[in-house]
């Protein structure tokens, strides 16, 4: 899945698998914006790891030298690589619906378990493609934070802009839905809303 | 660091009863320092004279003394339990004051006691006004220019070198007892003669006046280590000049620039060093000079103070608990907060809400009372609210106070009057304020008169300017005769401005002369509902575990446009543009805000709480609310209470599961009801406050639990109350109802005097008098009241040489338990509230106790009472007269509790969920072998000017209790406790009214003959002599030089009894009360009073006065075996 491909459904006889990284329709935490992305995180954690590493050798060796060097770089490398695949990777969901048993397992990223929602299929009453819009509402008060960021010297990314999202969701029959994909409208996203519904054969 | 080992049992001294400046926030705090201290394993022993707290809970503390707050007590119970430390910080001025004697007498070294929380030498260095100024100059910091004098001698060199206006602040009071403003020389010497009686060591600051200045609080703490943290910053709506506790605050604050709230902070920070508080809380205040930013420190408390709990309810951060788990050693960062359960309290909390406290005001109980605020508290209690704006905050506020305001409603004066009343600061300033916007004043001039800051001013503009464009709508409604489709031209977009600015349904309704009603349903049919948010100490930074919330309509953000593709969900499509209110289809304008409450499934039900302290409804329904809360969980209830009074243990976080602080208006606990959705709501504990509330909730389909609204209905309604005497073949005193002056003659007359005389549309005994004749009836008619058939005045006979009598009682609708019969000790005519009484009674007769009981049973199974009851009764001669019924808890229930140790509001709480009492564990009713006697406490040394004369209006803002084996030890403790100490000494005056005089012989015999000697006016004297007892005559202050009130002032009398009736002989005589009540000279205003206190004196004398635990007591308390219940 890359990029352009921002889910993917495999079909095996009754099961369809749908999986994307992209099902959050919230607006994005302003603070952190772009700034704790996975390489940055996995940098973060890879030099934590190091540090403990040097201080390991150093007490091991009552002394630090020139090998040193090379084993923490070497460290850092794995911890990175290792970390950025493995702790920080991209959080997706799972959402399997099998009419064999008939049943809808939604799995979802909780930190770094999964936590599954095990419905049963007939509690689908339909799919629904839509959209969620975020719209600035409260001006003053939107250029009051501005106001106290810019006077700390700061400014504060994204506060009052707009965003909309394409959302795909399951109406559940006691009323509520879950959302299982949801993409930033920035250029015209695909929405596989037909090839789920056909699977469920609801129209 | 670890906690400290070395000590293992810690005395902890209360606050003694509640009166003006020290409140039930010491409960509060009490409270959470007993379960902090006993939750790291110490050995808690607790002193306190005030039964109606939750801390003198026999399972607060291991050891529980309600005996008289006086160093001599104390060292006897030191002298008993051998404490290793003493925590004074907990307990108000008083327990700081007690402490330092205790220290300075040198018995905490004698018994090898260590002062933890704060050392005697902070303490000194904090309260001591010269030491203060000195510590402050040391670390370079600004206060008020000032000298300290200690004679009245020194009045000159003082005022020369500070000048006029200057404020005089005693040291080492409470609440700012004798402080005030002298303009002028003559008033600089009446108070300072004053404020010097006043410091217990007759110290007295003269200070230079900063009034107008910008005043600021911070709440701080430090550990043994000197970390520092800041709580809170507290900002006072009123500028320098009103006592904190009688100004409007504002948290945190709201006019500082950065800059200066980081001097602030830093400045507070040097002071918690410098004065050397290095485990717990102080508070810190400062003076800002609007004009140059000129920063003075005013003073700072050593220990938890009002502000403290006020900052703990704002912030959510316990500064009680903290503040004693601090004093045994614990470090900042070793305490967890509750709330996050991450965050350690070295963490400063981080507020994203404003919260307004406003104080409430007891004028109408004392008429001659000054008004004009000062630098001496005045307020009795007090609301807080939150929301996510000033505008918001405040308006709840106002609704909070329960006093029929609901919002800035327009004050009837011109323009010159406002003005007055914007330049003299008094309670209601901040409705003159909003009128005077309201009728086009400027902001600057407004600020002018008043220095409140314009930052506010402008927010009660927007307030204003908004009432006027709702009024323009009203307008239109009125011109087109349109009424009825008055919600339908109120725009949903200007109706949710108006919620945001916190308006009131009510408010809203009475600027468009329609119904609450209607402009609920409006805001429901558009969905303009309140959202619930989270106290959490963190801003939303963590995640909060305790559900304390509180309501708010702010505006989001952002607003989320939900749309959905497909036929069946077109329908539903939500989008912007749809603002404009339609008929057809009214959901559609609809911003979201998150609501944190998230209601849990389980079964539940709310507590509605008792609102702000006000004289007739204090602490003591707190006491039972907090109970409800108790056996709830028990029952394994979610319980959720509703409150708005910031100095309660009821709205501590860990108290209820579920809290919302919340005004107790129909609006605010309906919002919660919906969404909660609870069982069903209990409003039998909380005072007047939630019963007024029973018929409305249950109108809404909310149930009621406990006695039904249609019995209580049937205990208050006149007519339906006296068929119901009736029928049980009970006594009434008879009584009548006028319209008119002419009714009211031929009513009393009917009765025969003397009568009991009030309005019938007013609450607590106001305006209530008793009429001997005719002609004071007209003249009550003529000026207390305007009769009409709206509002009648009713007559009742008045019973007197009555003996009133308080029943408690709690039926579970089968069974019926008697939990206490208290007999009076003052005469029927003083309110219940003002009159001291014991448990059990002390001189009725078995038979009449037995009648006594069987009424009760009769009148709880009639009216079909589930829960608690309380009935009033006047005994005269054989006969028993029931005078009222109140089917919910009364203010006489804790001190019950106390005396017999059990726990009544809570086996209540349990019996209306339908537990049966038999169930709950109550069988029969309680033998007492000890004595309670309860006493009241008067703020009449507050307002002086008022008459200390007790009547049917109820004055006393708080109680205390004596405990001993017998009444009259028991009844020298209770006045001990109250500040009327028994003499042991000294001569004894009487001047009382010809009625009172037969009573005199037997009482004065026994003065004389156990050795006090008498002095009387000469009418009294006169009597007496008649009577074969002679007796030292002394002249009326009318009768020439030396009189009786040379005589008090002099030192030369010891007790003073006086009673009087009629206008003239009041006002003749007052200043004999008044020098009494100035001079500490112990009185009593009633016979009745009399003869108590002098068999207490000779009790007293005789026996030895002895402590014991109430664990102790409680132990010896056995059941009575006869089993009282009727099956």
């Amino acid at each position: 899945m890359n990029d352009k491909e921002r889910y993917q459904i495999t079909t095996e006889g009754d099961r369809l698998v749908f999986t994307t990284v992209f099902f959050r329709a919230e607006k994005e935490s302003m603070l952190y914006k772009g700034i704790y992305t996975r390489e940055f995180s996995s940098m973060l954690f890879a030099s934590m790891v190091c540090a403990l590493v040097y201080m390991a050798i150093d007490r091991v060796n009552y002394g630090t030298g020139f090998l040193h060097i090379p084993v923490i770089i070497i460290v850092f490398v794995i911890v990175f690589l290792g970390s950025r695949k493995f702790l920080f990777c991209e959080k997706n969901i799972e959402v399997i619906f099998n009419k064999a048993d008939n049943t809808v397992s939604i799995i979802r990223p909780v930190f770094i378990f999964r936590r599954t929602e095990k419905m049963p299929l007939d509690s689908i009453s339909s799919v629904v493609a839509g959209s969620k819009k975020f719209v600035p509402e409260n001006i003053d008060g939107i250029r009051f934070v501005e106001k106290i960021s810019a006077q700390h010297g700061s400014f504060v990314p994204g506060l009052g802009d707009e965003e909309e999202y394409v959302t795909l969701s399951l109406k559940l029959s006691d009323g509520t839905e879950r959302i299982i994909y949801a993409v930033r409208t920035d250029d015209e996203p695909d929405i596989p809303l037909k090839q789920i519904q056909r699977f469920l054969g609801i129209t | 660091m670890p906690k400290r080992t070395d000590i293992k049992s810690i005395m902890l001294i209360g606050p003694g009863p509640i009166i003006i400046g020290q409140a039930c926030e010491f409960d509060y705090s009490g409270t959470q320092a007993c379960k902090a201290l006993r939750e790291e394993g110490y050995k808690v022993i607790l002193v306190n004279s005030n039964p109606a707290t939750i801390m003198t809970d026999p399972e607060m503390a291991d050891v529980t003394y309600i005996e008289p707050l006086t160093a001599g007590i104390l060292e006897m119970i030191i002298e008993k339990e051998r404490p290793d430390a003493v925590l004074p910080t907990m307990g108000g001025q008083t327990a700081l004051n007690l402490a330092v004697e205790l220290s300075e007498k040198g018995v905490l070294d004698k018994y090898n006691v260590e002062m933890i929380g704060a050392r005697l030498q902070a303490i000194k260095k904090a309260e001591d006004r010269q030491l203060f100024k000195e510590a402050m100059t040391k670390i370079g910091l600004e206060t008020p220019k000032s000298i300290l004098i200690s004679s009245f001698d020194e009045k000159d060199k003082a005022i020369e070198h500070i000048k006029f206006p200057a404020i005089l602040r005693p040291s080492f009071t409470l609440g700012g007892t004798g402080g005030s403003i002298a303009y002028n020389i003559e008033e600089y010497n009446a108070n300072l003669r004053k404020a010097l009686e006043l410091s217990p060591v007759h110290q007295v600051l003269i200070e230079e006046s900063v009034i107008g200045w910008k005043e600021y609080e911070l709440e701080v703490m430090r550990d043994c280590m000197d970390n520092v943290v800041i709580i809170c910053s507290i900002e006072n709506f009123d500028p320098m000049g009103i006592h904190t506790g009688d100004s409007i605050t504002v948290a945190p604050a709201q006019t500082l620039s950065d800059k200066e709230y980081q001097r602030m902070r830093d400045a507070s920070i040097a002071i918690i060093r410098e004065i050397g508080v290095d485990t717990g809380g102080s508070n810190i205040q400062f003076a800002l000079n609007p004009d140059d930013g000129r920063m003075t420190v005013i003073e700072m408390n050593p220990r938890v103070s009002r502000s403290s709990a006020l900052a703990s309810k704002a912030t959510g951060f316990p500064i009680a608990k903290i503040a004693a788990k601090l004093a045994v050693g614990l470090t900042l960062d070793e305490i967890p907060n509750d709330i996050t359960r991450e965050t350690p309290a070295s963490f400063e909390p981080v507020i994203d809400y404003v919260v307004v406290k406003f104080p409430r005001f007891a004028f109408e109980k004392f008429p001659e009372a000054d008004t004009v605020l000062t630098t001496q508290m005045k307020s009795v209690g007090e609301s807080m609210s939150i929301g996510r704006t000033f505008k918001e905050a405040v308006q709840k506020a106002i609704r909070s106070l329960e006093i029929e305001s609901y919002g800035f409603e327009p004050v009837k004066a011109d323009s010159e009057e406002i003005k007055a009343k914007l330049k003299t600061p008094g309670w209601e300033r901040i409705w003159y304020i909003a009128h005077s916007l309201r009728i086009g004043m400027g902001i600057e001039e407004i600020h002018s008169l008043t220095h409140t800051d314009p930052w506010f001013l402008y927010n009660l503009k927007q307030i204003i300017d908004m009432e006027l464009e709702i009024m323009a709508i009203a307008a239109g409604i009125k011109k087109n005769k349109s009424l009825s489709l008055a919600p339908y031209l109120m725009p949903p977009d200007l109706l949710r401005k108006a919620k945001e600015y916190g308006f009131s349904d009510r408010r809203i309704a009475g600027l468009l002369d329609i119904d609450e009603k209607t402009i609920r349903q409006l805001r429901k049919n558009t969905g303009i509902n309140p959202v619930y948010k989270m106290v959490d100490t963190c801003a939303a930074e963590f995640k909060a575990y305790t559900p304390y919330m509180y309501s708010t309509y702010e505006k989001p953000f952002y607003r989320i446009e939900d749309k959905k593709i497909g036929k069946s969900e077109d329908k539903n499509a939500k989008t912007s543009k749809a603002h404009n209110f339609s008929t057809s289809n009214p959901l559609n304008f609809k911003p979201q805000t998150e609501c944190e409450a998230r209601p849990t499934d389980r079964k539940k039900v709310v507590i509605l709480g008792s609102g702000p302290n006000r004289i007739g409804q204090g602490i003591e329904f707190d006491y039972c609310c907090v109970h409800a809360v108790f056996a709830l969980k028990e029952l394994g209830y979610e319980t959720i209470m509703v409150n708005c009074n910031p100095e309660t243990v009821s709205t501590d976080y860990d108290t209820a599961d579920r809290l919302y602080f919340e005004p107790l208006t129909l609006e605010d606990v309906l919002g919660i009801m919906e969404k909660e959705k609870p069982e069903g709501v209990i409003v039998q504990f909380g005072g007047q406050t939630p019963l007024k509330l029973a018929v409305p909730l249950e109108q809404e389909g909310i149930r009621i639990l406990g006695t039904s609204p249609d019995s209580i209905d049937m205990a208050e309604d006149r007519k339906r109350f006296k068929a119901l005497l009736h029928k049980l073949d009970l006594r009434q005193p008879e009584s009548g109802t006028a319209m008119s002056v002419n009714e009211a003659i031929q009513a009393a007359k009917g009765i025969t005097y003397p009568v009991m005389v009030r309005p019938s549309y007013v609450l607590g005994g106001r305006a209530m008098e008793i009429v001997y004749d005719e002609k004071s009836l007209k003249e009550y008619m003529r000026k207390a009241v305007k009769a009409s058939p709206e509002h009648p005045v009713l007559i009742d006979k008045y019973l007197e040489d009555a003996i009133e009598v308080d029943v408690d009682a709690v039926s579970d609708g089968a069974d019926v338990i008697i939990c206490g019969i208290m007999e009076h000790i003052e005469e029927a005519g003083i309110h219940s509230g003002d009159s001291a009484c014991s448990l059990p009674p002390h001189s009725l007769p078995a038979e009449i106790i037995n009648r006594i009981r069987e009424h009760t049973k009769a009148l709880a199974k009639e009216i079909n009472v589930i829960g608690l009851m309380n009935i009033q009764f006047a005994v005269k001669g054989h006969d028993i007269y029931i005078l009222e019924v109140n089917p919910r808890a009364s203010r006489t229930i804790p001190f019950v509790s106390k005396a017999t140790g059990v726990p009544f509001a809570k086996m209540a709480a349990k019996v209306m969920l339908g537990i049966s009492l038999e169930e709950a564990g109550l069988t029969s009713e309680i033998e007492l072998e000890h004595m309670a006697v309860k006493e009241s406490v008067f703020p009449f040394d507050r307002f002086m000017g008022v008459d200390p004369l007790l009547g049917p209006e109820m004055k006393s803002t708080g109680e205390v209790m004596g405990i001993d084996k017998d009444f009259g030890r028991a009844y020298s403790k209770a006045q001990a406790a109250s500040g009327n100490t028994m003499p042991l000494a000294g001569k004894i005056f009487i001047s009382v009214k010809d009625k009172d005089k037969q009573a005199l012989p037997p009482m004065v015999s026994k003065l004389i003959s156990i050795g006090y000697p008498v002095i009387a006016t000469r009418g009294t004297a006169a009597y007496l002599r008649k009577n074969g007892i002679e007796v030292e005559a002394v002249n009326k202050v009318l009768e020439g030089r030396p009189h009786i009130v040379d005589y008090i002032k002099n030192g030369e009398i010891s007790f003073v009894i006086n009673t009087v009736t009629g206008a003239k002989a009041q006002r003749d005589s007052f200043s004999i009360r008044e020098s009494a009540l100035r001079h500490r000279v112990t009185y009593t205003t009633t016979i009745a009073g009399a003869r108590a206190a002098i068999n207490a004196m000779e009790l007293v004398l005789k026996k030895q006065i002895s402590i014991r635990s109430l664990q102790e007591y409680h132990q010896k308390s056995k059941i009575i075996k006869t089993v009282n219940r009727e099956k």
